[in-house]
């Protein structure tokens, strides 16, 4: 289980990243979705452009509106971040639960919005609050995207901005067992414009639900049971199409979907 | 002060936790040549060109072997246990016409590293033309083509009349229960190292194996070398739970690549080799039959066991028809037949796991108890009562003999104790109104199972015993250790035989110059025959001084005893002679001793499990929250390893029943390659223990042990599927599989029982 | 192609200079060049946590790492369990000890990366409940203990 041969570089800059970039790259940040798919050969770059040495991509910065993290912040330093606890609880309580301590040491925010697992938490948190990556292109140019759309070859994703909330925030989530494998994950959060709510693993991307956070507020500070909620759900994904894999079926992450919106409203409820 | 009993600390422990203790890959060095297979991408296939051109090519190439390559007269890989009209099918070192499993090794590359290996590995080009994939045992795709259908071994087992109770039985229970792959899965895999022996003309082999011995036999037959040029060592071993029983063709290759090309050789299979091409376990599907009257006294049994074998016979054949022969477990049932068939698929051969056929045994009894229970309204703990064999029978003939066993006798036990002292443990009797009072939208179960399983088999096993230059004892013991402290629990034995301390005494195993001819370490053995081969060589070793000492004081042997780890002379000198001293005096050649250790028969252990489940019914996650094991292995040595064991081996069954299973696509490929797919269990899925321990000792050898090592992973199973099936009986969810039970299978059944609208509350 | 790299890491406080391949893993590397064989590989997929070192200060499973990514780094392993764990003494450290003690290992071979992972965690988490042990352990992959043990071990260090 070794990887196959590639090009390294590891520039100082964004600038020298995107001059580097070309068909075959790949960007490596934390690495821990990356390094395993080189060892098992899933992934044959020709090219591994690697950001760690890259200055000012480590900060988490609140603006008016958004909570801005750069590209080189680790899961686990967003998970202890205050101003992240503060605006972003949501956030906070999905970090607890993404891969293991040691994993988020290392791996990044941004590069596990992008590896955009299906059933991953932060994806699930960033459908819910129109969470976007801010995009350096190859040509000069900038702009936002979504989490979730396909990132373009000559584009590096420099940070992640998200809306800041001040409410709070619920999430939960299933597992093949606990703390690995995540199949389904429910993001809530109380922000300026009332509850935004999420869902990852139910599609093959994380998914805004507004149909059900209309229930849910419409219910508040009550929790609809469950059946409701999985309406509700159904029809945020009318036109979606459902994730089915190895690991759990489309009838079950659907159900699922429901139940841990439920769990995550009801926790938050209790103020827990 | 006895040893014997105590819970010692490992010595084993300095180098394991220092990160100093040897493994396989650790053995690597740069001047090696590195091998890597190239393995086949199809379940089936046949190979109509394999081109190395590209591969040859590569600079870091050394060089490569084909089956083409192989010498003519290149034996195959060994089933130890087949009956005379078992079909021959055994695997090939190297594919030649056809491959019959995703992983199953076409052609070996040798090359300067690891990641070039890698490389060049992927540069060999083989042509194949795909061919239908049998997935199960009624596939119609036949895999060896001289034979006439898949099915290749039967064994039967016939007690008493059982037709004739059948025929007029109060009542018939009949059920069919399915058992899924699993991987043994230990933390290391696999990996050997072939070279030359520098001033021999010898060759070593080093591989994770539990079977030094017989792989040196192997080896030489299917290579065609003299045995007495090869030397086989085991070096310390990361886990094996039988998928290191087993002969595989990297190890024999690397012997052959070192001989083909004159140097050293290392391999070592990553992880996703592992889960394609390692010895896989368990699958079959069993139907049931039992006969019981009014009072729930089981009067006959009957099963038939059709078993997925994989492509090839592992180096156990006849693994599934061990099940079924002691499917009675600790039941009296005087009346049984079983039937067992396998046939091959296109899968990885199937082996042994650790419990080898008993788990999926349990399983079913034990489901079959319940259901009788439930069906004639009587307690589970009661009905089991009134089926135990009682401690007077003992010894019990079962009137059933298997291959690997000889005649299935059991020893000794009190199997009623073991059932009450585990009630208790686990809260038998409070348990209804725990289940009772279960918070909304959980259920709770609880789930008994008893276990009896051979250990400790013989025939024999050999010990070797000596003074050392530096004055310790060194034993040499044929079992070799893969994780459960054989070391200390030799030493222990011997120094509470010999009465010196167990720092005096060295242990050296896995290797076949210490012991040439030993069958290696499984089956629950390695304590039982190994701690009585130690002992009878410890005697033998004090008579020898004893005699040494005599002749050389010129005095009788009555006249020298042995006491407090030492000679002394009556009515001679005061000072204690050590064998250390003596060795001084007199050279150790004379203070050298082997011996045979053979017991009258397998010792039979047992215990009785209990689970306590609970069921999230919103979710489908089961946890095990509590879990109680009587353990009844005789007596015991040490105690701390033995719980250790039994730990051990009760999460390895929680794992098969919550999280693990092997999965296939449509055509034959592995869709769990990894630990993302096959998932193991973790510390927060580890239930609360209460381990107890019974003691009846085995009359069959003089320390009166029995074999612990499975015993944990062999109930597990069955009492966790019991649990569960207690906690889904309000509605009416029948279980007749050993699972997984991941949370999308129990949330599903929930929702097929109640109804798909319905909210499971 | 994938042309070497000299670089230069601190292993268990002794300097290793090596000229490597971008694609090696430091886990390959540790082991290889570095000697450091108490870097276990169960999986190469940062699942098994048997890999665990600490990269400056930091812990990470080594098979997710490149070796070039380690350059002019400070990697423990291990073999600095006593560094680790700031224990001045000699033999077993604390954590080892207790180990032995509650017999929370059998083959050994997940040991050294659940020790040095510990290290750490027990740095940070000078009195952690139960359930953050439990969360903690929750990573690493034992096939043998069934995990009690290993829980008994580490509650008794804290203790």
């Amino acid at each position: 289980m070794t990887p196959a041969p590639f090009q390294y570089a590891r520039p100082k800059s964004v600038a020298e990243a995107l001059a580097l970039l070309r068909p075959g790259a790949q960007f490596l940040a934390g690495g821990q979705t990356l390094v395993p798919l080189l060892a098992k050969r899933a992934l044959r770059p020709a090219l591994v452009i690697d950001l760690n040495r890259i200055a000012g991509l480590s900060d988490i910065e609140l603006t008016s509106s958004h909570v801005k993290m750069g590209a080189l912040v680790r899961l686990e330093q967003a998970r202890r971040d205050p101003d992240v606890g503060t605006e972003l609880a949501v956030v906070r309580a999905a970090l607890r639960h993404v891969a293991n301590p040691v994993i988020r040491q290392r791996g990044t925010v941004v590069g596990n919005l992008i590896a955009n697992t299906p059933g991953a938490e932060l994806p699930a948190v960033a459908a819910a609050l129109g969470a976007e990556l801010l995009i350096s292109f190859q040509d000069g140019r900038t702009s936002r995207q979504k989490v979730g759309e396909r990132l373009q070859a000559d584009a590096m994703a420099t940070h992640v901005v998200w809306p800041r909330q001040g409410g709070a925030g619920g999430f939960s989530e299933i597992s093949r067992r606990d703390g690995h494998g995540v199949l389904v994950s429910a993001a809530l959060s109380w922000g300026p414009d009332g509850l935004s709510v999420g869902v990852g693993g139910v599609c093959t991307a994380g998914l805004a639900c507004p149909q059900v956070a209309l229930l849910l507020t419409a219910s508040s500070p009550g929790v609809p049971p469950v059946t409701a909620l999985a309406a509700a759900l159904a029809r945020d994904v009318a036109d979606q199409e459902l994730h089915d894999d190895l690991h759990a079926s489309a009838t079950y992450r659907l159900a699922m979907g429901a139940e841990m919106v439920r769990q995550a409203a009801s926790a938050m409820a209790e103020g827990g | 002060m006895t040893l014997f009993g105590t819970p010692l600390r490992r010595r084993e422990d300095f180098g394991l936790l220092t990160g100093t203790a040897i493994f396989l890959a650790d053995l690597a060095r740069p001047d090696m040549a590195v091998m890597r297979m190239c393995r086949s991408p199809h379940a089936h296939a046949r190979i109509m060109k394999i081109c190395t051109e590209d591969a040859l090519a590569h600079p870091d190439c050394i060089g490569i072997i084909t089956a083409a390559d192989l010498p003519s007269g290149t034996g195959l890989l060994p089933a130890i246990d087949l009956l005379p009209d078992s079909a021959p099918v055994h695997q090939a070192l190297l594919a030649s016409d056809r491959v019959r499993y995703m992983g199953e090794p076409v052609a070996a590359v040798l090359a300067s590293d690891a990641y070039a290996a890698e490389d060049i590995a992927e540069l060999v080009r083989v042509t194949y033309e795909p061919l239908p994939a049998a997935m199960d045992t009624s596939a119609d795709a036949i895999l060896y083509q001289e034979l006439a259908s898949n099915k290749v071994h039967e064994t039967s087992q016939l007690v008493g009349d059982p037709d004739k109770i059948f025929a007029t039985a109060a009542l018939v229970l009949e059920e069919e229960f399915a058992f899924h792959r699993l991987a043994a899965s230990p933390m290391e895999t696999r990996g050997a190292i072939a070279e030359a022996e520098s001033g021999t003309g010898r060759i070593l082999l080093y591989s994770s194996t539990q079977i030094p011995q017989l792989l040196r036999n192997e080896a030489a037959r299917i290579l065609g070398l003299d045995k007495a040029k090869l030397r086989v060592i085991a070096p310390r071993i990361g886990g094996g739970f039988g998928c290191k029983e087993a002969i595989y063709p990297e190890e024999i290759l690397v012997l052959q690549a070192a001989l083909t090309f004159g140097r050293p050789v290392f391999w070592c299979e990553d992880r996703q080799e592992h889960f394609q091409a390692t010895v896989q376990a368990r699958q079959e599907t069993v139907k049931v039959r039992a006969a019981v009257d009014e009072q729930g006294v089981f009067l006959a049994m009957e099963a038939t066991c059709d078993a997925d074998i994989g492509a090839a016979y592992g180096l156990l054949g006849n693994t599934p028809g061990a099940a079924m022969a002691t499917l009675r477990g600790p039941y009296r049932i005087p009346h049984f037949r079983s039937r067992s068939r396998s046939f091959v698929t296109n899968k990885a051969p199937l082996n042994v796991y650790r419990g080898a056929g008993y788990p999926q045994a349990t399983l079913c009894m034990e489901r079959m108890m319940d259901l009788a229970a439930q069906r004639l309204g009587l307690d589970r703990a009661d009905i089991r009562r009134r089926n135990l064999l009682q401690p007077d029978e003992f010894p019990v003939a079962r009137g059933i003999s298997y291959p690997a066993c000889g005649p299935v006798v059991f020893d000794s036990g009190d199997y009623p104790a073991c059932l009450d002292m585990t009630l208790d443990a686990i809260g038998y009797a409070d348990f209804p109104a725990r289940q009772a009072a279960a918070d909304e939208g959980i259920s709770l179960g609880l789930g008994l199972a008893f276990v009896v399983e051979m250990t400790g088999n013989g025939p024999t096993e050999p010990a070797r015993l000596r003074v050392a230059r530096d004055g310790k004892l060194e034993l040499l013991t044929g079992i070799t250790p893969i994780g459960q402290g054989t070391e200390t629990t030799l030493a222990q034995i011997l120094a509470d035989r010999l009465g010196v301390p167990p720092e005096t005494i060295r242990i050296l195993t896995g290797d076949t110059d210490d012991q040439p001819d030993a069958p290696g370490t499984f089956a629950s053995r390695g304590a039982t025959m190994g701690g009585n081969a130690a002992c009878l060589a410890g005697d033998a070793l004090v008579l020898a001084a004893r005699h040494v000492l005599a002749k050389f004081r010129g005095v009788a042997v009555e006249q020298i005893t042995w006491e407090n780890g030492a000679l002394a002379q009556i009515g001679g000198p005061n000072e204690p002679v050590t064998l250390h001293d003596l060795a001084a005096l007199t050279g150790p050649a004379a203070l050298d001793v082997r011996a045979s250790f053979a017991d009258n028969g397998n010792s039979w252990s047992n215990g009785c499990h209990a689970a306590l489940v609970e069921i999230n019914r919103a979710t489908g996650v089961i946890r095990v929250l509590d879990y109680a094991v009587t353990h009844d292995c005789g007596r015991v040595a040490n105690p701390l390893l033995v719980d250790g064991q039994i730990m051990g081996g009760v999460v390895q069954g929680l794992g098969a029943t919550l999280f693990e299973t092997l999965r296939f696509d449509a055509d034959g490929k592995p869709m769990t390659q990894g630990f993302w797919e096959y998932i193991l269990p973790t510390a927060a899925t580890a239930p609360r223990f209460t381990l107890r321990h019974l003691e009846t000792p085995s009359p069959l050898n003089p320390l009166g042990m029995k074999g612990a090592g499975e015993a944990g992973c062999t109930g597990a199973a069955a009492a966790i599927v019991n649990a569960i099936a207690d906690a889904l009986a309000p509605f009416g969810i029948p279980i007749r599989s050993s699972g997984p039970f991941t949370p999308e299978t129990c949330f599903t059944l929930l929702r097929a029982a109640i109804g798909q609208e319905a909210p499971i509350q | 192609m994938d042309a070497r790299m000299d670089i230069i890491v601190q292993v268990d406080g002794r300097q290793i200079a090596a000229s490597v391949r971008p694609r090696m893993l430091l886990s390959d590397f540790l082991r290889c060049h570095g000697r450091a064989l108490g870097v276990h590989i169960g999986c190469g997929q940062g699942v098994c946590g048997a890999c665990t070192v600490v990269l400056d200060g930091v812990p990470v499973r080594a098979c997710t790492i490149l070796a070039v990514q380690a350059d002019e780094a400070t990697v423990q392993t291990v073999s600095s369990q006593a560094a680790l764990e700031g224990f001045a003494g000699e033999g077993l450290t604390p954590l080892q000890a207790a180990f032995r003690e509650h017999h929370a290992l059998q083959c050994g071979f997940c040991t050294p990366g659940l020790l040095v992972a510990t290290a750490v965690f027990l740095k940070e988490n000078q009195y952690p409940t139960h359930e953050e042990i439990l969360a903690h352990l929750n990573h690493h992959l034992c096939r043998c203990t069934g995990y009690a043990n290993i829980i008994a071990a580490i509650t008794s260090v804290v203790q």
